[in-house]
């Protein structure tokens, strides 16, 4: 519903626009800044530790992005502040990666430092999450005036400090054999905005929300979707419930980057949230609970 | 209120009282409409005391008890002597129109002089026959366009509507049409604002030194009163334009006892094109109306009263309706798209004014007014099955946002004596918003929804309590000071601000002075806007429990000189301070009706200073002026830009307006503008880059492109010149005058948006939007003059007597 009064508002604007205005193209006259280093690094627990590299471009180049990967000549020096252990790399082990030789455990502080004799360097700091798993996921399905819809209660224990979450749930269809995202609604206090919430179509791919208010508690979730009808149980779909936990600069770095791709002509700029010094891009980290149902 | 007192007893304990004067008082009207005059002049010539006519027209003048010889005078009109003898009280005075000649041009010295003299720093009377030889746009004169051409007042640019004075905002300016605020004062995104200047009979804009009587807004205050209805006889003109026509009527009802003005303007574009869009199977069009009407009632001597009420609209509509479609089993499928968007204020006063006694007088005043914004559509889907049944989809939304305002004041106005002008008054406004709110509806004959979600109404009260003296100490020194206090009631939370303001005028010499202003404002409303540049959508929303009212503290010191009897010029510096703005937060949308406006925004502070020049040559066969400001005007927000200062998006480092009219013979009249402004600030992207890969989610841009700072792009610098030339010529029936106009003469290619597009070969290229080219434009203006009829109907039929003999 939100798309369609977009739709009009746009249309309506457009319409009047087009009687009376032109459009031509004009030189860019501000001062061009000399592009950055851009790392960015979301490592989940249990997973090789990689970040990426390349450079940032002038917003009206028309390069291709191969163009901008760092593939050789930066030395990337990573150290484990909590072992003291140090790791560097000068090539990417494929186009811009630059992979580790281990895997992403919790509790981890790193630091990571890029040098490039023809960028300036680089650094940032974060330390790894711990594992918050998902206890349990209760599903049932009821009926609604819209049909015939399921319900998952999400159960885990949120450990005492602040922390930060997504959940989504995926689909997968065997008939068809893809994998989908499941809309779904969810009217417990603990979420910020997910999405539209016009009343009728108050559905989102997923939600993000902090532990303020069940901090060091165990926490339950109910979430509703509509239900698949199914002539067969070979059939029916596989459902896979999320819950991702991320450290606070992941977390601001994913909302910074979903208010950014949703920028129009009517909506404020958004300036997307980094912590790397002297540069741009995340060093993150996030835990991954699935539960498949 | 203890405040208020003491400042009331102790400006009438400093009045010396005495026994041997007389108190003369009146209204000072034009003798041809008997329509009162504002800010007339009134002085003895005896014992060289004087006074002006308050905004109702109405004066009070206490001289000795001997002989008096009064000279009145107004500009444009003819300066009148009057005898007032001794033991008279009562003056009503009627001037009549200049005989107008070459040599004599309408701007006189009267209104020149008040400006060196006058007390408020940053005020300006407009004139209103300075708008009749300006170029016209598509046919239109409008005051607005006038006011964004004098110094310190800037237009936002193409397509936007409204004033921005000294740094501030387009809601920052109290816009009151008659006393009762106007909350859009645009048409056509901008391109005419709402008042109809026919209409009008004084404008006058505050930018600096605020008289207390003044509050509600933090920038300026835009005061304009229509016309009361012509007294003693009929008349109506008119103007017939490309795209828009006007008309004015006015009259008795009763010969000197009721008078009528109505007024009505239209634009008929849609009616022109839309056939053409009918042909392309598209129904659509933009249009926009307005009324004004006001009725004059005469009581008694000493008592007046005023209906008026304005209403217009602004419309963009489109319809579409598919062709059927069918199916390989032969169901058919139609489906209709509808939209509209529109826009409108309403507003209505009732105005008792009444004389108490020769020194004191009262206005009443109850107000209503309403500004209202829609935006919705339709689809309706209907499918025709070949088993005869048929399914019916309807689905509309609608989103509505707009402000609703009861109001009442009362205001006295009292002159003890010559050195001094009190005025104190009390006023509520009851207001109601509506920042918002998304109805919907689907039916499709097995489900239904009606509902509406977004921002709840909220009510408010706005009460205020004023008192101010015009205290003229000694020939060379005047001031005016006052205190404005104002409470606000929203919400459970009550807001109070005491605001003072002082002003004064120091005569270095008969032909220059040095005006002062200092003034506290407080704004209790808030717009926000997507896009800063007054569009229609942008929402009127209250201060709250988490919203505080703004607040503004202004200085500003001028210098003013008139020499050669016909030129005037002014230095003046402004710092302007304001606290508790407001703006949309990052990402912000005003379309995502399910937050609280409350939950979308940041609050911050401006800082607003610079320097205006002013240059004004008022007699002669060529007239104008030359305005230059130089400012900057910054905005502050924790939560925005990483809480570093930014430029507001109309900062405009250089704003020059250049206006001359000649006047070439009788019948022929030229007018020219031009202006320039640096280009308005603007966000644009400086480096792209990649978004982390990631697991959660797949959904996200590949890239995002990163921006310096907040308005850190300047748009190119806007530059436009119109041209237009008046024929007048005296017709059996009465005036004539066919306007020729060319708006943006040199067709400049004015940036309304800049974005980042594509070129031909599909490269990222920067592009603009440029909305209005030249547009060339032919009216025709037509007075008709009933008493000239008259007379030569009654000397054609004494010809024809004649004849016949």
């Amino acid at each position: 519903m939100k798309n369609k009064l977009a739709l009009i508002k746009y249309s309506l604007l457009l319409f009047l626009f087009a009687l009376i205005s032109c459009e031509k193209e004009i030189q860019y006259k501000g001062e061009g800044k000399d592009p950055v280093l851009v790392l960015n690094g979301i490592n989940e627990n249990d997973s090789i530790f990689r970040i990426y590299l390349e450079r940032s471009y002038f917003f009206l180049s028309n390069e291709s992005q191969s163009d901008k990967y760092i593939k050789t000549g930066a030395t990337v020096t990573l150290t484990n502040l909590s072992s003291g252990e140090i790791f560097t790399m000068t090539n990417s082990s494929l186009d811009n990666k630059y992979e580790f030789p281990f895997v992403t455990s919790q509790n981890v502080k790193f630091k990571i430092e890029v040098s490039h004799p023809d960028y300036e360097s680089i650094s940032a700091e974060m330390t790894t999450v711990p594992k918050i798993n998902l206890n349990a996921v209760d599903t049932s399905t009821f009926e609604s005036n819209n049909g015939t819809r399921k319900k998952a209660v999400l159960k885990w224990n949120d450990p005492v400090g602040k922390n930060f979450y997504f959940v989504k749930v995926s689909v997968f269809n065997p008939e068809g054999a893809y994998t989908n995202m499941q809309y779904f609604s969810c009217l417990d206090p603990v979420f910020e905005d997910g999405g539209s919430s016009i009343v009728g179509e108050s559905e989102y791919p997923e939600i993000y929300f902090t532990d303020e208010l069940f901090d060091g508690n165990e926490k339950t979730l109910e979430i509703d979707f509509y239900s698949y009808k199914t002539d067969s149980i070979q059939n029916a779909p596989i459902y896979t419930y999320s819950l991702i936990s991320m450290n606070k600069e992941t977390y601001q770095y994913f909302i910074s980057v979903k208010k950014a791709s949703n920028v129009g002509f009517f909506t404020e700029p958004v300036k997307v949230f980094s912590n790397i010094n002297n540069g741009f891009g995340i060093f993150g980290s996030m835990n991954f609970s699935n539960i498949v149902k | 209120m203890k405040i208020f007192l003491l400042l009331l007893f102790t400006t009438i304990n400093i009045i010396t009282f005495s026994q041997e004067k007389r108190t003369i008082s009146g209204f000072i009207t034009n003798e041809s409409t008997g329509e009162k005059l504002i800010g007339a002049t009134i002085y003895d010539t005896v014992s060289k005391k004087g006074a002006g006519t308050n905004e109702y027209g109405f004066f009070s003048l206490t001289i000795p008890a001997k002989d008096a010889f009064i000279r009145v005078s107004y500009f444009r009109l003819q300066t009148k002597y009057t005898l007032c003898a001794k033991g008279r009280n009562d003056l009503n005075v009627a001037l009549e129109e200049k005989v107008q000649n070459l040599k004599e041009i309408t701007i006189t010295s009267e209104g020149s002089k008040r400006t060196v003299e006058s007390t408020n720093a940053g005020t300006i009377e407009l004139q209103l026959d300075k708008v009749e030889k300006l170029p016209l746009i598509l046919g239109e004169k409008d005051v607005l366009r006038v006011l964004q051409l004098l110094p310190g007042v800037k237009s936002g640019g193409e397509a936007s509507s409204g004033i921005y004075v000294r740094g501030g905002g387009p809601d920052q300016n109290l816009i009151l049409l008659d006393g009762v605020p106007i909350y859009n004062a645009s048409h056509l995104f901008g391109f005419f604002s709402v008042f109809n200047s026919d209409a009008l009979s004084n404008v006058t804009l505050v930018k600096g030194g605020f008289p207390a009587r003044y509050g509600g807004r933090a920038s300026s205050v835009l005061d304009m009163r229509m016309k009361e209805g012509n007294m003693k006889n009929y008349n109506v003109e008119g103007n017939v334009g490309i795209i828009s026509s006007r008309v004015l009527v006015e009259g008795p009802i009763k010969k000197d006892k009721t008078a009528f003005s109505f007024s009505a303007r239209r634009t008929y574009l849609d009616l022109l094109y839309r056939p053409f869009l009918l042909a392309r199977k598209v129904d659509g069009g933009y249009f926009f109306h307005d009324f004004n009407t006001k009725i004059h009632h005469k009581i008694n001597a000493k008592n007046h009263i005023f209906f008026s009420g304005y209403f217009g609209l602004d419309k963009v509509f489109v319809k579409d309706k598919g062709e059927s479609s069918y199916d390989s089993e032969g169901n058919s499928y139609t489906s209709e798209f509808g939209a509209k968007l529109q826009w409108g204020n309403s507003i209505g006063a009732i105005r008792w004014n009444h004389i108490i006694n020769p020194k004191l007088f009262l206005n009443t005043t109850a107000t209503y007014s309403k500004y209202n914004f829609l935006i919705g559509g339709e689809f309706n889907e209907e499918t025709k099955y070949t088993d005869g049944t048929t399914v019916k989809q309807n689905q509309s939304i609608t989103y509505n946002s707009g402000i609703k305002d009861w109001g009442l004041k009362t205001d006295f106005t009292y002159f003890p004596n010559p050195n001094h002008n009190i005025k104190f008054g009390v006023s509520d406004t009851y207001h109601t918003f509506e920042p918002g709110i998304t109805y919907v509806n689907f039916d499709d004959g097995n489900q239904q929804l009606d509902t509406a979600v977004g921002s709840k109404f909220q009510y408010s009260h706005e009460i205020s309590l004023y008192a101010e003296d015009d205290y003229k100490i000694n020939d060379r020194l005047k001031i005016n000071f006052g205190l404005h206090h104002a409470i606000f009631l929203t919400g459970g939370k009550t807001y109070q601000v005491l605001q003072p303001r002082f002003s004064g005028n120091f005569m270095l010499d008969e032909n220059s002075s040095i005006k002062l202003g200092v003034s506290r404002m407080a704004q209790f409303l808030h717009l926000l806007s997507n896009t800063g540049i007054g569009l229609p959508t942008d929402l009127w929303v209250p201060a709250t429990k988490n919203v505080k009212p703004v607040l503004a503290n202004q200085i500003s010191l001028g210098y003013y000189r008139e020499f050669s009897k016909q030129y005037n010029f002014s230095v003046e510096g402004y710092y302007k301070k304001m606290e508790n703005l407001i703006q949309y937060e990052e990402g912000a949308d005003f379309l995502a009706a399910s937050e609280d406006w409350q939950e979308k925004i940041v609050v911050g502070q401006g800082w607003m200073y610079g320097g205006e020049v002013f240059l004004e040559r008022k007699k002669g066969r060529l007239t104008g002026w030359i305005g230059y400001t130089l400012s900057w005007s910054e905005r502050q927000f924790d939560d925005l830009n990483f809480g570093k200062k930014f430029f507001y998006r109309f900062d405009r480092r250089n704003d020059l307006s250049v206006v001359l009219t000649y006047d070439i013979n009788e019948f022929w009249d030229l007018g020219m503008v031009f202006v320039y402004g640096t280009g308005n600030a603007v966000t644009l992207g400086s480096q792209n880059y990649s978004i982390a890969p990631n697991s959660l989610s797949n959904q996200y841009y590949q890239g995002v492109t990163n921006f310096e700072q907040l308005n850190g792009y300047r748009m190119p610098s806007y530059h436009r010149m119109d041209f237009g030339a008046n024929y007048k010529k005296m017709k059996k029936w009465g005036h004539s005058v066919i306007s020729f106009s060319v708006y943006n003469l040199y067709n400049r290619q004015n940036a309304f948006a800049i974005y980042q597009g594509t070129n031909t070969s599909n490269n990222p290229v920067l592009k603009q939007i440029a909305l209005f080219p030249m547009i060339p434009s032919i009216s025709w203006k037509f007075k008709f003059d009933f008493e000239k009829i008259k007379k030569n109907k009654l000397e054609k039929i004494s010809n024809n007597t004649e004849n016949e003999k």
